[in-house]
């Protein structure tokens, strides 16, 4: 491990404490950790303890001084800060505002924001753009050094990208002390549940979890347990209980019920159950769902289900009991220290080395033989990692790497950190690369992502404080003229009055004034803050377009400009560009390889007419290059060697690797996990978001959809004019309606090309439902929920990865009968699965034997896909990575 | 539980047939269970005042000692309950979280069904979630419109804001009762109801053909024949003029049968709102909106023509006990109906001993094959098939076997059920514990 010597740990929580702060110390730091921390309802269960002191080498004066200051709520004085960032390599923070803005603005070195889960749909992303300073936000997205640390796998995926590219798994453990002293230590004397539920009557969450426990559970004996800032009038509530007692209750109570159903945070006091070897009894839908990716014995549906389960447990079912106990060591395994300790040192390992490696390409100019990769994308919120193209592009880097090559890499300006950090987690050495354009961002990028990415805020405007000032005065005024005139018994009283009246006029003036302001805003239809902001992003979103297009524009002027500075460069002996870009190629002199995935419109000339411009460009694009790839014999042939763009010796088929999905619905690499179960967790929590997000009708729909318990058919592809969409729902139609089949169909692209009149027409609206712009995750997920994936296209360039993408999540695919289809699969299987498109009828009646003879389908398909995973993405890039050499040898040899 | 134990059934809208006797039949269920289980439930039937006869529809239940309220229905929005102290005091008191723009409150006169501890409701045609101040569990009895969306409205903004009204409703309620697998599947997919909130149970309507009949059989000397009794040979058509009914095929199939596979059966055709069919019981008249649907249009050019007056015969809704002395006279049961939940109709020709000539669709397939009803089944999106199947059945019928114990498998069915509706039930009452 790198030279990492002291960490801060800045929190306070006693039981997270014992488990990470041991694990620092174990992976050889010292640690420091606050003596002081707010003492208020939110940190009940924190504690301070000095016993981390003794191991720290810092001088004794630093160290009062430090155990005396507050990192919660001072500032840091300047030499506080200079001290902090000469003696202490990384600080872990608990996500507390004024600590974490101080530590962005003044701590130099390695943050790491550790994150236990938010309630419902809340994000880290949105609180931390919503934080009065913005000093951490700027921090992320500057990648300055600062790590968004989750504590479970399913809060990153709840975060925006700007975090999820600076974030770290750093699991939460168990302490082993605790371990070693209650394990299996449950020695049930009391017939009783027992419940957690701190701040009954100081929190309004946890008085309503109290009450419905009481409602729903109460007539069963029970203990509720938790700290009390207010004495709750009910026997059952012990209150607080120091640590040795509140443990010994809990080991003496015979069940404990878990209520707790989010998905992104578990508290502590179920997982010490499990220690004890207590049986737990705990409500579906929550963070144990998600990590024991399948449902257990105390797990419940329903609260029905948990006094069922309950009154088994208390009526001695021993068999029950002894299952329920057994189970629980799946939910353990992701707690156990050495597992959470491994997870950790792999993680800051990687981390650590990237920090000292860092990301320095090469600048040495003067390197030959290098190859150029010329990167078509201009998005910097894309996750390059996940998206085909680029992801192949960075296995072709590597391999050229690998094989003693240099590359040389032509990409927009922005894009350059994001393509770094692709090749850095592929771990290509970064020393044998360079960037060919190293320009500045224009202003008019950054003015774009301005617009873009901001949403103008509503900042409280002086109405709002307008508005707060007459309610006061109003209150006021009446209030008071009220009090005297209900008292009023006597003229002395009515002269009061009158006296009070006068007194209280200019007030009384003064509310009439505001009043009179406000009700003019009023009268302008409510002219409040919320309003005029809602007003500019109006206008923003009117006039985006005319930017769009200018964006549209300076991008490619860049791109232009960048071909005609590559074209002078003479230390790279060949371009690879993954797509016809003739107006860019035309400047590179040096042998250029061209992927040319199809020309579609040949096949649809009908469909495409209106839609694709330039084809002349990727026709002589075509012509100009050394040598063209297709992922196909069928686009080889057919649209490039037959239409006389090029002979047969200057197209190389390469085709695809194969896609595996299934690291998206895995926690651990090794784990046993049913896809489908934790698929419909995701799929479920992120249809809820949506709704939160943006509430509409059909979103309010889908996210109250059970996944993972109804049949369902996938068609995953972009909506293009050959993907065939119309012949798909038709079909469809006739399954659900004339044949009954209880399935949904779900599609990812937007409803184009007639299917929206149809699906209106036919009023297939609640069951054909479009669901675009999806995450790598839940795209993921809806393959592992869905019964079968259909694939209706009329043409592929290449052989459909949705093939792969789906089997590797166990779900089986029908496809169409596409010559790229044919070229791949064995003729047996294609007679098996596919249908002719063109068919809605074979369509129908292939979809209907498939969903009888689904376990089939799959066996015949995973032994084909396992065949065919065997060409992975390293042999794809090897394939380029050879071409590649042809071409320069060639040309070097011509020359 | 305690002797004070209540439990509301509630008809949530006017209804008749099939939903009414559900709903008395559940009431009888509940009493008749919780006195064998000496845990004594009081309950209370609540229905919306509209067309009943309260003696002649209740009747029986008041023999019952079941409680009979006239209900209400109040439309609140979120924003006024919170505005109201005692509700929210109410909601904070009980962990009841809201989250619906409104809901729908019983007013019944006396406390609001507060004095209640549990609401059942017969059937999900709510505009709205009902406010759970108390535990809500619906029974849902089939989601036609899924398959027939013509029973709402071709209008898609209209068919989906009232089948999302009542999905909401059901998605609120705290758990729902459904009686085919079909319609079970359909809650979970189309309503989005996970399945641990669904629960199949057995339907509750089989003993409805009277035991009179079902012993003594057809009585020609006590029948109150309204018509002349029919003396050619015929099929029952029993239906109404909804959209799901499939009446313009079936007349298609009609012609069909008559014209060239010469078909020598008489149709009957009885049900709820037939009449309408026959341009000589009901004549022409533009302020009826029935008239205007296109297969009630069509159905009445077909029977202008005497040629097809002479076979097919409307004769409306009948009188039970003169249905039954029909299904003992025909020769066969017709269902052509495109989906429902079960037309009860084939059930009951069959305890008579009858056979049945019916589409096949879910419910169909799952009565058939728990109750072995041997139906003999077609394709009710193909005309062509339709009559075919109808002459091959005036040729056959005598041939087709009848379930000889359909009697006494439906009634070990229904205890069964019986004692499994009643524990799911008292699982929602407060204070329930398993033991």
């Amino acid at each position: 491990m790198p030279a990492h010597k002291r960490v801060l740990w800045l929190l306070n929580h006693t039981t997270l404490r014992n488990a990470e702060v041991k694990i620092l110390r174990d992976m050889g730091f010292e640690v420091f950790t606050p003596k002081r921390f707010p003492k208020d309802d939110a940190n009940m269960s924190a504690s301070v303890t000095f016993e981390f002191d003794d191991g720290l080498t810092i001088p004794k004066n630093w160290l009062k001084y430090l155990n005396n200051f507050d990192f919660y709520s001072q500032k840091w004085p300047f030499f506080l800060a200079k001290f902090l960032n000469q003696n202490f390599d990384a600080a872990f923070l608990g996500f507390f505002p004024n600590m974490m803005t101080e530590a962005a603005k003044k701590f130099k070195n390695m943050i790491f924001i550790r994150a236990f889960g938010l309630a419902g749909h809340e994000s880290y992303s949105n609180l931390i753009k919503g934080l009065d300073e913005l000093a951490l936000y700027r921090r992320f997205k500057t990648k300055d050094n600062i790590w968004f640390s989750y504590a479970y796998p399913q809060i990153e995926e709840n975060e925006e990208n700007w975090l999820k590219e600076s974030s770290i798994f750093l699991p939460v453990g168990i302490d082993q002390g605790f371990v070693n002293q209650y394990f299996k230590k449950w020695t049930p004397e009391y017939n009783k549940v027992f419940f957690v539920c701190p701040r009954i009557l100081s929190s309004n969450y946890y008085h309503q979890i109290y009450r419905w426990f009481k409602r729903e559970l109460g007539q069963y004996p029970h203990v509720i347990a938790g700290n009390q800032s207010v004495l709750v009038n009910d026997p059952a509530v012990v209150g607080f209980l120091e640590e040795e007692k509140y443990y010994d209750l809990m080991k003496k109570c015979k069940v404990m019920f878990y209520h707790g159903q989010e998905l992104r945070h578990l508290h502590y006091h179920p997982i010490e159950a499990i220690v004890m070897g207590m049986p737990l009894v705990y409500m579906a839908g929550g963070c144990i769902d998600y990590l024991t990716g399948k449902p257990l014995p105390g797990r419940c549906e329903t609260i029905e289900e948990a006094k069922y389960k309950i009154s088994r447990i208390l009526n001695d079912d021993r068999v029950f009991i002894e299952e329920l106990i057994e189970s629980q060591e799946q939910i353990m395994a992701h707690f156990d220290i050495s597992y959470v300790f491994s997870i950790w040192r792999k993680n800051y390992q990687k981390i650590i080395e990237r920090d000292h490696d860092q990301l320095k390409t090469n600048s040495n100019s003067k390197i030959t033989n290098q190859v150029g990769v010329w990167f078509n994308v201009h998005d910097p919120t894309l996750d390059l990692a996940k998206e085909g193209i680029t992801r192949l592009q960075s296995f072709i880097i590597k391999a050229c790497i690998e094989n003693d090559m240099f590359v040389k890499i032509a990409c927009l300006p922005w894009m350059k950190p994001s393509i770094i950090n692709l090749l850095v987690a592929m771990e290509c050495d970064m020393s044998k690369v360079q960037f060919a354009y190293n320009q500045k961002v224009p202003y008019i990028y950054k003015f774009y992502q301005l617009l873009t990415q901001s949403r103008i805020r509503p900042k409280r405007l002086i109405i709002d404080k307008l508005r707060n000032i007459i309610i006061f005065l109003k209150q006021l005024y009446s209030n008071k003229l009220k009090a005297y005139f209900i008292k009023s018994r006597n003229i002395v009283d009515l002269i009061q009055l009158l006296g009070i009246i006068i007194l209280m006029s200019p007030f009384a003036i003064v509310y009439g004034m505001l009043y009179g302001v406000n009700f003019l805003f009023v009268k302008i239809k409510s002219l409040t803050s919320q309003k005029i902001f809602d007003v500019m992003n109006d206008l923003k979103q009117r006039y985006m377009l005319k930017l769009l297009n200018l964006y549209r524009e300076m991008v490619f002027q860049e791109e232009l400009f960048m071909s005609k500075v590559i074209s002078k460069d003479d230390e790279v002996t060949a371009w690879l560009f993954q797509y016809p870009r003739v107006r860019f190629l035309s400047h590179v002199k040096k042998p250029t390889i061209v992927s040319v995935p199809d020309l579609v419109y040949l096949d649809f000339p009908v469909g495409y007419s209106e839609m694709i411009k330039g084809i002349s460009d990727f026709e002589e694009c075509i012509r100009k290059a050394t040598k063209v790839v297709t992922f196909s014999n069928y686009v080889a042939q057919e649209h490039i060697i037959k239409q006389g763009y090029r002979s047969k010796k200057d197209v190389v088929v390469i085709r695809h690797g194969s896609i595996d999905l299934s690291e998206f619905l895995k926690i651990k690499s090794d784990e046993n996990v049913n896809y489908r179960f934790r698929a419909s967790l995701l799929l479920r929590d992120y249809f809820k978001k949506q709704q939160n997000e943006k509430p509409s009708f059909m979103n309010e729909y889908i996210s109250g959809l059970p996944f993972g318990e109804f049949n369902c058919f996938f068609v995953s592809s972009q909506t293009r004019y050959h993907k065939n969409h119309l012949a798909i729902i038709k079909a469809y139609s006739i399954l659900l309606r004339e044949r009954y089949l209880n399935y949904k169909l779900f599609i990812t692209g937007e409803f184009l090309f007639g299917t929206q009149e149809f699906i209106n027409k036919e009023l297939l609206n609640l069951d054909v439902i479009s669901v675009h712009n999806l995450p790598p995750k839940i795209h993921a997920s809806f393959y592992a929920c869905s019964t079968l994936t259909l694939v209706p296209t009329l043409f592929e360039g290449g052989f459909p990865f949705v093939f792969s993408e789906s089997l590797s999540l166990g779900t089986p695919v029908l496809m169409s009968k596409i010559p790229v289809v044919e070229e791949v699969l064995p003729k047996t299987l294609v007679k098996e699965i596919c249908f002719d498109p063109y068919d809605i009828n074979d369509i129908v009646r292939k979809v209907e034997w498939a969903v009888n003879n689904r376990e089939h389908i799959l066996e015949v398909e995973l032994e084909v896909y396992n065949h065919l995973r065997k060409r992975t993405w390293r042999d794809v890039a090897l394939e380029y990575f050879d071409l590649i050499k042809k071409v320069v040898y060639d040309n070097t040899f011509a020359n | 539980m305690t002797a004070q134990t209540k439990v509301a059934i509630i008809l949530p809208v006017f209804y008749k047939g099939g939903t009414l006797r559900a709903a008395k039949k559940l009431a009888k269920l509940i009493k008749k269970q919780s006195v064998l289980h000496h845990h004594p439930i009081e309950v209370v039937l609540c229905f919306v005042p509209d067309k009943y006869e309260v003696l002649e529809d209740f009747h029986d239940l008041i023999d019952w000692n079941i409680q009979l309220r006239e209900i209400f229905w109040d439309v609140m929005s979120t924003s006024q309950i919170y505005a109201s102290d005692s509700l929210t005091l109410f909601l904070k008191h009980n962990g009841i979280k809201l989250d619906s723009p409104k809901y729908l409150v019983p007013r019944d006169g006396f406390n609001d069904l507060l004095d209640v501890d549990l609401w059942i409701i017969i059937s999900d045609r709510l505009s709205a979630p009902v406010i759970p101040l108390r535990k809500v569990v619906l029974f849902i009895f089939d989601y036609i419109q899924r398959y027939v969306p013509d029973i709402f409205s071709r209008d898609v903004v209209a068919f989906t804001s009232k089948n999302f009204e009542y999905i909401l409703s059901a998605r609120r309620a705290s758990h729902v009762f459904v009686t085919t697998q079909a319609t079970k599947q359909d809650a979970i997919s189309f309503a989005g109801l996970p399945t641990s909130k669904v629960t199949l149970i057995g339907d509750l309507n089989f003993d409805y053909v009277p035991e009179t009949i079902l012993i003594n059989g057809f009585d020609e000397e006590r029948s109150s024949w309204r018509f002349s009794p029919i003396t050619q040979p015929f099929f029952m058509w029993p239906t109404n003029v909804n959209f799901h009914k499939n009446i313009s095929r079936a007349l298609d199939a009609l012609i069909y049968y008559y014209t060239e596979q010469r078909g020598k059966f008489t149709t009957i055709i009885t049900g709820a709102n037939t009449e309408y069919l026959d341009p000589y019981k009901v004549k022409a008249n533009d302020q009826i909106d029935l008239l205007k649907i296109p297969h009630i249009d069509k159905f009445r050019k077909v029977l202008s023509n005497k040629y097809y007056r002479k076979r097919i015969k409307v004769l409306g809704d009948v009188p039970d006990s003169n249905f039954f002395q029909l299904i003992l006279s025909c020769k066969f049961v017709w269902n052509p109906t495109l989906y429902d939940n079960g037309t009860y109709s084939v059930i009951e020709a069959a305890l008579l001993g009858k056979p049945s000539l019916s589409a096949l669709y879910p419910a169909t397939e799952y009565w058939n094959n728990k109750l072995n009803l041997n139906l003999v089944f077609f394709n009710p999106y193909d005309k062509k098939q339709m009559a075919s199947s109808l002459k091959w059945m005036e040729e056959n019928c005598a041939s087709v076997v009848i379930n000889q114990s359909i009697r006494q498998e439906i009634i070990e069915q229904q205890n069964k059920a019986e004692f499994e509706i009643y524990q799911k039930i008292i699982s929602f009452l407060p204070n329930y514990s398993c033991s």
